[in-house]
């Protein structure tokens, strides 16, 4: 047995558990970090995405038995499916966590999306609202390192500018743009955690075109920025190292946490204040497991709450050939959106959407320009005529993502596998998944904008995936709100159950919305920061 | 950056259809292997659009052992010989050039990712991974061929 001691435990180290690594250790107070997964070597990660012969997000990441994690391209990997629906969205173990291999996008909540209830008399309001996270928006911008046009309003209000001017939008952007002229879609610059300049010590984007699943030279915020800060600072990062149990004190207090290490060796580690940073399955699925004579139902469990809820941002993928040149795979993997179908009386029937543009053609639905030469084949192309379509076809390759709303359900769920367990004897995760006929309503409705697009884009060879993709946006399962009996945590992400237990990440999140969930999961980060100092302080 | 290529010479239909009549699989050793990868080369040129200088030969011998060794030895062999009724063998080589990803005995393997002739095709784009040519070109379309950058 090993023994882990500070002053705050960290479990997790993605983008909320580094933030708050980072100013825990700023304000003095001694911080371990555990990770279940390894220290990620970005170069050598690189070279594995390269001679990966499917390049999913998760490709250059290392995956162990006592660190696994689902897949893209395979469903019931890691994951036990319940169905109806699958559960498509994935997350990696790691140092730095999923910040490794997301896209960048730092689009804020509108105020709309914490009054569903009030304003649709859908599902329920948030117990903040938007002007109590404002704050902490502008500050999340900051820290990531926002790049966007702080003279654009896209429906949420800014009380300050973003730190970095915009990183310079695809000529494929302004195809658009000028085809939706006078149209009811309106481009907009996405804001991104990437660099537009030199920023701390960070390079500017260079266009390497691979935000997902790697950025080579860390122009795209990660994690890592955060933690290398802390790690500065004087905390102590334990790679490798999972956590297992969450044991608690007969005051309802909790005293430890267990974990486990691929080398046989675990241990207890132990502080005065614990954050639960471990994405919206593995955090869950913690709890779950930590079922003792104090909590029978699992750790902070009271509610019945923990794993319940579970959303994704369901996607609608199509994919067209523009009638001209747009010179995609180049750039930043997606630089604009359409942010004006966000809200709307339409949200009473059926779900909103965010609309990604993306510059990286047809990677996502068919693999895109490595896989051209493969399709351009089997029509029969061989010689000049085959090398003249590849060039041709690639270059007017468009693909659009319609981001959807998908309401809380309490039956879909994480919950814990009856038989199965991984190496350290924690059953796997076990996913109940339906999407529903709201959010189904807003993918028919992207289809239809889709395809008014792309005829305005004179496109050809237009497709609509007829299933649905994940976004990769895991979220819900350890919900906020000021009633003990009905949600985990409170609005500061303090477990109801357990007053030094904080739950950071998406699944504190009451409600979707359709804005991609980092930059909120940075804000209530850094907003729960002020909560656990004053607890520490008591 | 990736050279451009120059157009496909007007002879080369020429030049092939004699080396395939060339009696290849007579000949043993290293001067047959050599062989072999030439003609694997000569028809990939055909196939691809390319030259056959612009086609590896270092990466035509990993095709040819892993069309082999994937279990298509024998057709590759009647293929190389001037027999044209495998289309499907053919198309799947110059699909191979072209993705980089070649079959090998446990499934397709990335042989070269930088070195996929796709890339060469588009012309406008560098490899995934690799920076442009100039931060935020991106913004515009890219310069003529020809024109140089």
């Amino acid at each position: 047995m090993t023994a882990i001691e500070a002053d705050a435990i960290v479990i997790g180290s993605g983008f909320a558990g580094a933030l708050l690594a980072d100013r825990l250790t700023g304000a003095g107070v001694r911080t371990a970090i555990l990770e279940a997964g390894p220290r990620v070597d970005r170069a050598a990660a690189f070279e594995t995405f390269l001679a990966a012969a499917i390049k999913t997000p998760e490709s250059p990441y290392e995956r162990t038995p006592e660190a696994d994690f689902p897949l893209s391209h395979d469903n019931g990997h890691w994951y036990r499916q319940s169905g109806p629906d699958p559960f498509k969205s994935t997350y990696i173990k790691a140092v730095g966590g999923t910040s490794w291999h997301w896209l960048g996008t730092c689009v804020r909540y509108l105020p709309s999306d914490f009054r569903m209830r009030s304003l649709f008399g859908r599902a329920l309001d948030w117990p903040i609202g938007y002007g109590e996270l404002e704050p902490f928006y502008t500050e999340a911008e900051r820290e990531l390192g926002v790049a966007g046009n702080s003279e654009e309003d896209q429906g949420s209000p800014r009380s300050g500018p973003f730190p970095m001017p915009p990183v310079p939008a695809t000529y494929l952007d302004s195809v658009y743009e000028r085809a939706l002229a006078g149209t009811p879609w309106r481009v907009q610059a996405t804001p991104q955690a990437r660099n537009s300049v030199v920023r701390n010590g960070r390079p500017a984007c260079c266009g390497s075109a691979t935000c997902i699943p790697i950025c080579p030279v860390g122009a795209k915020y990660d994690a890592t920025v955060h933690l290398d800060r802390a790690e500065a600072r004087g905390a102590a990062l334990h790679d490798r190292t999972t956590a297992t149990f969450v044991e608690t004190g007969a005051d309802g207090r909790v005293s430890g946490i267990r974990f486990r290490r691929p080398d046989g060796s675990g241990g207890v580690a132990r502080g005065r204040v614990y954050i639960v940073a471990a994405h919206a399955v593995e955090t869950p699925r913690l709890l779950l497991h930590s079922r003792s004579e104090r909590t029978p139902a699992g750790a902070a469990n009271r509610s019945d709450r923990v794993g319940r809820n579970l959303m994704d941002h369901p996607i609608q993928l199509s994919w067209a050939l523009a009638g001209e040149p747009v010179w995609p795979y180049r750039g930043p993997i997606s630089t604009s959106g359409i942010e004006n179908l966000r809200d709307g009386a339409f949200r009473r029937e059926r779900s909103a959407l965010r609309i990604q543009i993306s510059n990286d053609g047809w990677n996502w639905p068919t693999g895109g320009a490595i896989a051209l030469a493969d399709m351009l084949t089997r029509r029969g192309l061989r010689g000049g005529a085959l090398r003249r379509a590849v060039a041709d076809h690639a270059s007017r390759h468009v693909q659009l993502a319609a981001l959807t709303e998908q309401l809380p359900e309490e039956e879909n769920r994480i919950t814990l596998d009856t038989r199965e367990r991984d190496a350290f004897g924690v059953p796997v995760p076990r996913m109940h998944y339906r999407v529903g006929a709201y959010s189904r309503a807003g993918l028919a409705a992207a289809r239809e904008v889709h395809g008014e697009i792309f005829a305005r884009l004179n496109a050809s060879e237009v497709h609509h995936s007829d299933v649905f993709q994940g976004a990769g946006h895991v979220i819900g399962t350890t919900r906020m709100g000021d009633d003990p009996q009905r949600s985990v945590v409170d609005r500061d992400l303090r477990c109801h159950d357990h007053p030094n237990l904080f739950l950071v990440g998406a699944g504190a999140f009451p409600t979707g919305s359709t804005a991609n969930p980092t930059l909120t999961i940075a804000a209530l980060a850094l907003r729960a920061a002020g909560a656990v100092a004053e607890t520490l302080s008591r | 950056m990736p050279e451009k290529t120059g157009n496909a010479s007007a002879t080369r239909r020429g030049f092939i259809a004699g080396l395939i009549a060339l009696p290849a699989f007579r000949m043993a050793g290293p001067a047959r292997a050599a062989d072999i990868v030439a003609r694997f080369r000569s028809l990939s040129a055909e196939l691809t659009g390319f030259d056959t200088d612009d086609l590896d030969p270092a990466l035509a011998r990993v095709a040819i052992d892993g069309f082999r060794a994937a279990g298509d030895g024998a057709a590759l062999e009647r293929l190389l010989s001037g027999d044209p009724a495998d289309g499907e063998l053919a198309r799947r080589i110059a699909a191979a050039w072209f993705s980089g990803i070649h079959p090998a005995a446990g499934g397709p393997a990335v042989r070269t990712f930088r070195g996929a002739l796709v890339w060469r095709a588009l012309g406008y784009a560098e490899p995934p991974g690799d920076c442009s040519a100039e931060p935020g070109d991106w913004a515009r379309p890219p310069a003529p061929a020809g024109a140089g950058r």
